[in-house]
């Protein structure tokens, strides 16, 4: 598949992925927290894609995620640019992917990438980690996120072109 | 395991990226004006999405929210039949009430709203970050005349003022907002002071300029101050003061107030075409 293929399916999935989140997961809340999809995208890119798809990735969707939220520009993209490489790291540790593997490792990068996100947003003035509801903010997102994993990292590999399932390392 | 070579421009991209977005935040803490378009240019583009989808998943968003909030529906049912009853009973005094708001506005000379032009709009959507950071977005913007600064309210009082406006969609900072700071005026003292969201849902304070002397009574109703250097209009109301605390470190009182608008549940909001002095 050629460069300019994958760019088009990538842009495609942001398109989406960008719509779905601020206009239907925004909305749909548990707790009043919702589901972190550009983040979600970031770690499903690391994961199948490794380090650097995973690094370019997350820093393409926290660009957008910075456009709607009120924080300093740069906080989600440096957040989701951290968890996107790392998890690529995760990705390549793993030696017998399973669907369970892919679910806990979701879980807990989406976790690590949220309170990442408040750590910096913190340190720039916006008292995040002091938000009383930062446990259950931490807790749903991995939740919500790590439900929807198997279906991201579908789409991933789609854009990214990895034929197979299980990619060889 | 990955080649050394692969790694290694791995690391080398991370570098570079994050030097990016490191940049990209030094840029707006220094107010780079580029990004405060950019994010309307966004607000704007995904405001006829958010509708189309509205629209559509409407009847899923509700039963979703039906399952998910049972246990708040129920408590929120009870709280309404209790509110019906309380309704019932003021019924009667209503009339008494109104003579004396009417003497009472009368004395106080509240000009609230009034001469100002006002837009109506409609909340299209809440937070988009699942931390709390006191904006809402409204259906309306430039091309309908708003401007950075225009003051936000409801019948019942101050909501906050646009922060961001796009062509057909603003961005307001609610006044829970710990960096909204407003002066503010008692109303039946003339104190003037200085007030701040607190962040947490439904209050506001005033934290400096009333001094330890100065009688505040819990009840004190609190009104924009609308001196010449204000950012808002005069006598807007803020809400009630709910606790009087005094201050020996600043020497000044500190006064909880209970916001009159309930910003929580916001669905429709007036702004008020008044610009603050530059």
């Amino acid at each position: 598949m050629s460069l300019d293929s994958r760019v088009v399916r990538w842009a495609l999935v942001f398109t989406v992925v960008t719509v779905a989140q601020v206009s239907i997961a925004s909305r749909l809340q548990v707790l009043d927290v919702h589901p972190d999809l550009l983040l979600l995208l970031a770690v499903a890119a690391g994961l199948t894609g490794g380090p650097a798809r995973g690094a370019v990735v997350g820093f393409a969707a926290g660009l957008v995620a910075d456009l709607y939220l009120s924080t300093r520009f740069g906080v989600a993209s440096l957040a989701t640019t951290l968890t996107g490489y790392a998890s690529g790291m995760v990705g390549d540790t793993i030696v017998r992917p399973s669907s369970t593997i892919w679910v806990v490792a979701t879980a807990g990068l989406s976790a690590g990438g949220t309170l990442l996100y408040a750590t910096l947003g913190h340190l720039l003035g916006s008292e995040t980690l002091a938000d009383p509801n930062l446990a259950l903010i931490v807790g749903i997102v991995s939740v919500l996120n790590a439900a929807l994993s198997l279906p991201a990292l579908a789409v991933c590999r789609w854009a990214g072109d990895d034929h197979t399932a299980v990619r060889i390392r | 395991m990955r080649p050394v070579a692969t790694r290694r421009r791995s690391r080398y991209l991370l570098v570079v990226l994050s030097l990016i977005a490191v940049s990209l935040i030094a840029l707006d803490a220094g107010g780079f004006p580029v990004f405060t378009g950019a994010r309307s240019v966004a607000d704007d583009s995904a405001a006829p999405f958010a509708g189309v989808v509205d629209t559509v998943t409407a009847p899923f968003r509700n039963a979703w929210n039906g399952v998910t909030g049972y246990d708040d529906l129920v408590a929120e049912n009870q709280q309404l039949r209790d509110r019906i009853g309380e309704l019932e009973s003021a019924a009667v005094l209503e009339d008494s009430a109104r003579e004396q708001l009417r003497r009472l506005n009368e004395q106080l000379e509240i000009g609230y709203i009034e001469g100002i032009p006002t837009q109506v709009a409609r909340v299209s959507s809440g937070a988009y970050s699942n931390f709390a950071d006191y904006r809402i977005e409204i259906d309306r913007g430039s091309s309908n005349g708003l401007a950075e600064g225009m003051p936000v309210v409801t019948r019942s009082g101050l909501v906050g003022r646009l922060e961001r406006v796009g062509s057909n969609t603003s961005v307001v900072q609610l006044a829970t907002d710990p960096e909204f700071v407003i002066g503010v005026r008692l109303a039946s003292t003339q104190d003037l002071g200085v007030g701040r969201g607190t962040g947490e849902r439904g209050t506001f304070v005033v934290d400096r300029g009333i001094d330890l002397g100065d009688s505040i009574r819990v009840g004190e109703a609190v009104l924009t101050s609308g001196l010449s250097t204000s950012i808002m209009p005069p006598d807007i109301p803020v809400g009630l003061v709910s606790s009087v605390d005094p201050s020996l470190t600043t020497q000044d009182q500190q006064l909880d107030v209970a916001l009159s608008a309930e910003l929580t549940k916001l669905d429709v909001v007036q702004v008020l075409e008044w610009e603050p002095p530059r």
